[in-house]
């Protein structure tokens, strides 16, 4: 068995008939289908998604602390990673802990997106390939074939000539990435998340311009279902300014929040603080011992002449 | 070093580390959802007609010199070889399915929306439809009465057109696409749609004879013969109709869709089937008169083409096979050089099958042996 058959048999036809299913219960409508799905293949990936937003939160908190080793290290490399190992083992963060479970669901979005595209069987090659895999001992699956693509506005098959859809990608996928990204410390670092910020919503947004809006719903559902399991497990994120300045704008500010890495740098700052007067202290409490230390040295001197 | 640096980006740039990966992975998904996947390129059948082999290839509608092509001369070979457009810019799209001739007339639509009639021996253009923008999506080859050319759309409509001039006589609106051949007999025309209902429509009024509801999307061309239709479906079923009502006669169920047009000869009925199987039916009853179905190996949806007592048959697994027609044995078995799904319809044509393996090359194959006379690059 090669790899492209494992892939169809674990993820790929699975979903696809699953997707076709819901099709025959919904109504026949494949956007509400697309919809559905891509909510209930989240909610299953629900457990993957908090443990990657829990680490990313992990590492924010520790983001001004990791600021200040950058700093300190500068141009030592191997032992900034032996610092940053060091003060992610002492908070109990794990680096990958973000990357593992992107990477586990990386293969149910793309079964997730491959489907919506196969069923939607917009040339006669791709229905070729659908009738490839479709599950034959479920003759009702065939019944549903081809699937009605028109909602609204919309030919889910092809691309939204509105730009509404393709709009909605770019603004959703903005909004999700900035609910993630935090401000970084390193200019680097910051240059970069800034970059990526800009460029993913317009890369996506320029794709949704070429293909079938289907996809385009799938992509903004996908994107608010982050934002709000992102919101729950890690808060607004870097979207903290423009909920505060939304909401002050309306005179709401008992719904201004707090930015998670505002408050651990205050933490930090704290903490700082307190191991600065505690040095203070230690060093007043050691000057004091040393001046006493040296006062009873020169008065046992004084009594023994 | 390296696993220094690798601990380094992942130390330090976890979220640079994902985001690659995301993007690495996510980049080509996005790209074949612009090009590869979904891109439609078309099976064009090869034709034959007055000694010339007539095929879509790259966007152009090309006359082929089968002598020449035995010879291997560089294409074209004098007068007789040419290309249409023959700008060198235009495209006229993918077709699937054959060009069809009638009296030095070459007539196709295209999956660009668009239905052409060439001139055959100037290679020029008669006329063309629409002559601004385009109709939905053409799948299928049209078919011709003594006036008028009927073709099908994915804009769900049945065009009939006056033959000599391209004038629209009539539309005829089914339920979805209409991505296979139409049929006439008796004045009648035929046609299945993927709306899951095959439509008889009268020829010069355009109005709606009957119409069947098959339990799955027709794809399949039909064939009337002793006013009977034949038609397989997408719901594995395989119907003999009576044509001038509609009613159901019989029905044979298989394992897999119905995409190709059936072949009917001395009473029997071929059925080539994407459950891997060719089928011999009774033509009355619908039972089979092969012991068992011939095997081909893969799903068969290109239509099969008879010569003699061999019925050829291409299949997804990219090779064509020789069947007996009286006891569904094989005779041969014809692999070509380059692997390829054959999606486009068999055209036989004095003893010669010719057989297009994913727009990749043409093969002329005699259909005696399975032996290849000829190939021309396609692609």
């Amino acid at each position: 068995m090669d790899i492209g058959s494992i892939w169809n048999n674990l993820f790929q036809d699975p979903m696809l008939n699953g997707l076709i299913i819901l099709y025959g219960l919904l109504w026949q409508n494949f956007a509400i289908t697309i919809v559905v799905f891509t909510i209930v293949v989240r909610l299953i990936m629900l457990p993957f998604t908090i443990k990657q937003l829990q680490a990313t939160k992990g590492m924010q908190v520790l983001q001004p602390k990791m600021a200040a080793l950058q700093k300190r290290y500068a141009g030592d490399r191997p032992r900034l990673s032996q610092e940053q190992m060091k003060l992610y083992k002492e908070h109990g963060v794990n680096p990958l802990g973000c990357a593992v479970p992107t990477i586990i669901q990386f293969p149910i979005w793309i079964g997730l997106y491959q489907s919506i595209l196969l069923a939607m069987a917009v040339s006669p090659e791709s229905l070729v390939s659908l009738s490839e895999h479709l599950y034959s001992w479920m003759p009702e699956i065939t019944k549903l074939i081809p699937l009605k693509s028109e909602f609204l506005w919309l030919d889910l098959s092809k691309p939204d000539k509105t730009f509404i859809f393709p709009i909605l990608v770019a603004g959703s996928t903005w909004f999700q990435q900035k609910m993630t990204t935090t401000p970084s410390a390193d200019p680097k670092q910051q240059q970069m998340n800034s970059m990526m910020q800009n460029m993913m919503p317009l890369m996506l947004g320029f794709f949704a311009l070429q293909f079938a809006s289907g996809l385009a719903i799938y992509w903004v559902v996908s994107n608010i279902c982050s934002m709000v399991i992102q919101y729950f497990v890690i808060g607004m994120g870097g979207l903290t300014e423009y909920w505060n300045f939304a909401v002050g704008m309306v005179g709401l500010n008992v719904l201004r929040v707090v930015p998670v890495v505002k408050a651990a740098a205050d933490e930090a700052q704290d903490d700082d603080n307190l191991v600065e007067a505690v040095s203070a202290e230690k060093r007043r409490r050691d000057g004091r011992a040393r001046s006493k230390r040296k006062n009873s040295r020169g008065g046992n001197r004084a009594g023994t002449r | 070093m390296f696993s220094e640096n690798v601990r380094f980006l992942l130390v330090i740039r976890p979220r640079f580390v994902t985001t690659s990966l995301f993007l690495f992975l996510l980049l080509p998904i996005m790209a074949a959802s612009c090009t590869g996947q979904t891109a439609p390129t078309g099976w064009p059948g090869p034709i034959v007609a007055g000694g010339k082999v007539y095929i879509e290839a790259n966007g152009n509608v090309l006359a082929l010199d089968p002598s020449a092509r035995a010879k291997e001369s560089p294409f074209p070979a004098g007068d007789l070889e040419w290309v249409f457009p023959d700008d060198g810019k235009t495209k006229i799209g993918p077709i699937y399915g054959a060009v069809v001739e009638n009296v030095g007339t070459l007539y196709f639509g295209t999956f660009s929306g668009k239905i052409y009639a060439v001139d055959a021996k100037s290679h020029r253009e008669k006329w063309v439809y629409p002559r601004e923008g385009a109709i939905g999506s053409i799948a299928s080859s049209p078919v011709l009465s003594e006036e008028a050319l009927f073709i099908g759309s994915s804009d769900n409509n049945l065009y009939a057109f006056d033959k000599g001039s391209g004038t629209l006589l009539w539309r005829f609106p089914t339920g979805n696409k209409i991505w296979s051949q139409p049929t006439i007999a008796n004045g009648v025309v035929y046609v299945g749609s993927l709306d899951h209902r095959i439509y008889a429509v009268d020829a010069s009024s355009g109005k709606q004879v009957w119409s069947f509801e098959a339990g799955g999307a027709v794809l399949s061309a039909p064939v009337v013969e002793k006013s009977t239709l034949y038609i397989g479906t997408a719901d594995s079923k395989f119907y003999a109709l009576d044509a001038v009502t509609g009613a159901e006669k019989w029905v044979f169920s298989a394992s897999g869709w119905f995409w190709a047009k059936p072949v009917v000869k001395d009473g029997t009925v071929f059925a080539a089937s994407m459950d891997h199987h060719l089928y011999a039916l009774d033509e009355r009853t619908g039972e089979q008169k092969w012991l068992s179905p011939f095997a081909a190996g893969g799903p068969i949806s290109a239509s099969p083409a008879v010569s003699n007592d061999v019925l050829i048959v291409a299949s997804q697994n990219g090779k064509a096979y020789g069947v007996n027609t009286a006891d569904g044995t094989q005779k041969w078995i014809y692999t070509p050089t380059e692997s390829g799904k054959m999606l486009a319809p068999v055209y036989v044509s004095d003893g010669v099958a010719y057989l297009n393996v994913e727009n990749k090359r043409l093969h002329a194959v005699d259909t005696k042996a399975g032996n290849v006379l000829w190939t021309y690059k396609l692609s």
